[in-house]
């Protein structure tokens, strides 16, 4: 669907391999290296590409994307099969401003609603909102709950946060809806990097729960450039 | 360390910007760039530069610069913008927008924003030398990337530029160009139009809305006519493009710009064409701004014909002869008058 003079979204029907279809689609888009294809933006159920509108007419573009989604075949769907990454994360209270409230809400204890939390394996849904920042599935059924009602305006970088069936982690100060239970030390975006995102989707990420002291150590030893997240050697 | 500009007073938010960072936003990463690129545009093509070229994005009010470099030449564009040149007898001078002007070291550039656009772009000879990042010069604030130290310029900064002095030769006027606040745009209709109750996107495009004070580089908040939706707000979150049209729970649009969030969970009513969205960067708080629905076939013609007109100004550009060469005939009172007029049926 053209949804601009510059992009059009393609929306995936659900099945149970959306992510690795979503991926497929767009590994197949970089090799055709269609001139044009700008960008490539994968989400939950669509993909985003954006094109470059002095190239071709509208009607042509849209027909190529629909010839190649139609061309994925089930063997080219890529299972989610990236790095496996142990996120540390602290819970403590200071650090997460929700985390009672969660409690409350899904009648836990807060070292409860932290169990749960570091327990599940989660896989990178989408990287994208600010620059680096992965959404995660799927959050134990428990922890599940709406966003807050009002967004806070600003929430402090590495805070990690969840809401409806998703955990994120916002790399940088931004403004956020969702309900913060803990602080990660770690640089999810970084321009030395390549690429600048430390996450891509489909890598699978659990969180190992550290200590307050810990967490500032881990801090310290990342401002002071010392210290970065390297990918498990095997998966879960 | 290269002279250039010392900020003296830095204005309400002064950016570096050029056309944007493409291929980056699938790592969350905004195109961002100018608000208004044609404006951007202009400014670069009467000092001689590529349009691209990295400038100063103005918002709201206008920075005061003193020159630290031998000379420069200088242009501004934007509705409404003009340049007042302060020499080293402490006389004022005034530069209208889209006129190139050689100013000399230790005098004074303040850039005034008179309404009614609320941006203009003020583009050096040679450009601006700051370091690039990830294939751009724009400035991305919120993740402290690009332009000058990733933020907007602040006082007391020295702006490096690229040439020593500014180059010899005449100063020109880019002529019959007008950079008029866009009070209308044209819209195609969103990925979730749908969404919301019918004849919306028709009652979107009936009334004007107001441009509310909650507007930036990443979006403007609209007030007017409610949009309502058929059940909730919230989509499954997919990629945006900057122009979408997104309406949240109270039933306001807003319409994202620039700096744009690359992810989004709301429903889109409407996504403003390519060829408008420099005028959206025009518009600040209290303007209207009225939406008009068009097809994809007449959003490709206004961006062809936008396009052939960017490649005819070259054309357009007039001498000034010598005498304009710091536009120092004209006095203060008198081209304000001039321009006050110019801009009154605006």
């Amino acid at each position: 669907m053209a949804i601009a003079d510059t992009a059009f979204l393609v929306e995936f029907a659900d099945h149970p391999m959306m992510r690795g279809r979503l991926l497929a689609f767009r590994a197949m888009l970089e090799k055709a290296e269609h001139p044009g294809i700008v960008e490539v933006v994968i989400a939950l159920k669509t993909v985003l590409v954006h094109c470059d509108p002095d190239w071709a007419e509208p009607d042509k573009i849209r027909h190529e994307l629909e010839q190649l989604a139609l061309a994925l075949s089930a063997s080219d769907y890529q299972p989610a099969r990236g790095r496996h990454w142990r996120i540390p994360i602290c819970y403590d209270p200071t650090l997460a401003l929700d985390l009672e409230a969660v409690a409350a809400h899904a009648r836990l204890t807060t070292a409860e609603v932290a169990r749960l939390h570091a327990e599940q394996t989660y896989t990178v849904s989408m990287i994208g909102f600010m620059p680096g920042q992965p959404y995660l599935t799927e959050l134990p059924e428990r922890l599940q709950l709406p966003r807050r009602l009002t967004p806070r305006t600003s929430v402090v970088k590495g805070s990690v946060a969840i809401a409806t069936n998703m955990t994120v982690v916002y790399p940088i100060d931004c403004p956020a809806g969702w309900h913060i239970i803990g602080r990660s030390p770690v640089e999810l975006f970084s321009l030395s990097g390549t690429p600048p995102a430390m996450l891509e989707p489909g890598d699978t990420v659990r969180f190992a729960a550290v200590s307050r002291h810990d967490y500032g150590a881990l801090e310290a030893a990342v401002e002071r450039n010392e210290w970065r997240l390297e990918p498990e050697a095997s998966q879960p | 360390m290269i002279d250039g500009l010392r900020v003296e007073s830095a204005g309400t938010s002064t950016t570096v910007q050029d056309q944007g960072r493409v291929g980056y936003q699938r790592y969350g990463i905004p195109i961002g760039g100018a608000l208004d690129r044609v404006s951007l545009m202009a400014a670069n093509t009467v000092v001689g530069n590529d349009v691209g070229t990295a400038a100063l994005e103005c918002l709201y009010q206008g920075p005061v610069l003193r020159v630290t470099a031998r000379s420069v030449r200088v242009a501004i564009a934007g509705a409404g913008a003009q340049l007042e040149i302060t020499d080293r007898h402490g006389d004022r001078h005034i530069v209208a927008a889209l006129e190139s002007v050689r100013v000399m070291r230790d005098e004074i550039i303040r850039v005034r924003l008179k309404g009614p656009g609320m941006s203009a772009y003020l583009a050096v000879e040679g450009g601006l030398a700051v370091t690039q990042v990830l294939g751009s010069y724009s400035t991305f604030s919120r993740a402290r990337i690009g332009g000058y130290a990733g933020r907007p310029v602040q006082d007391g900064d020295s702006l490096p530029v690229r040439q020593s002095h500014a180059s010899e030769r005449d100063e020109v006027r880019l002529a019959n160009v007008s950079l008029k606040p866009g009070r209308s745009v044209r819209i195609m209709p969103g990925p979730q139009v749908d969404a919301f109750m019918p004849g919306s996107i028709e009652a979107l495009c009936e009334q004007p809305y107001v441009v509310s004070p909650a507007c930036d580089r990443m979006g403007m908040r609209l007030a007017g006519p409610k949009l309502s939706h058929r059940h909730a707000p919230d989509i499954p979150s997919e990629g945006m493009v900057s122009g979408s049209i997104q309406v949240p729970g109270d039933g306001q649009p807003i319409v994202l710009l620039a700096d744009c969030q690359t992810i989004g969970g709301y429903a889109k009513i409407g996504i403003v064409i390519s060829a408008d969205l420099p005028l959206l960067g025009r518009l600040g708080p209290g303007h209207q701004i009225s939406f008009s629905l068009c097809t994809i076939e007449e959003a490709k013609a206004a961006r062809k014909e936008l396009a052939a007109e960017i490649a005819g100004w070259r054309a357009k550009l007039e001498p000034l002869g010598n005498a304009h060469s710091f536009s120092r005939l004209y006095s203060t009172n008198l081209i304000s008058g001039v321009a006050d007029a110019m801009y009154a049926d605006w």
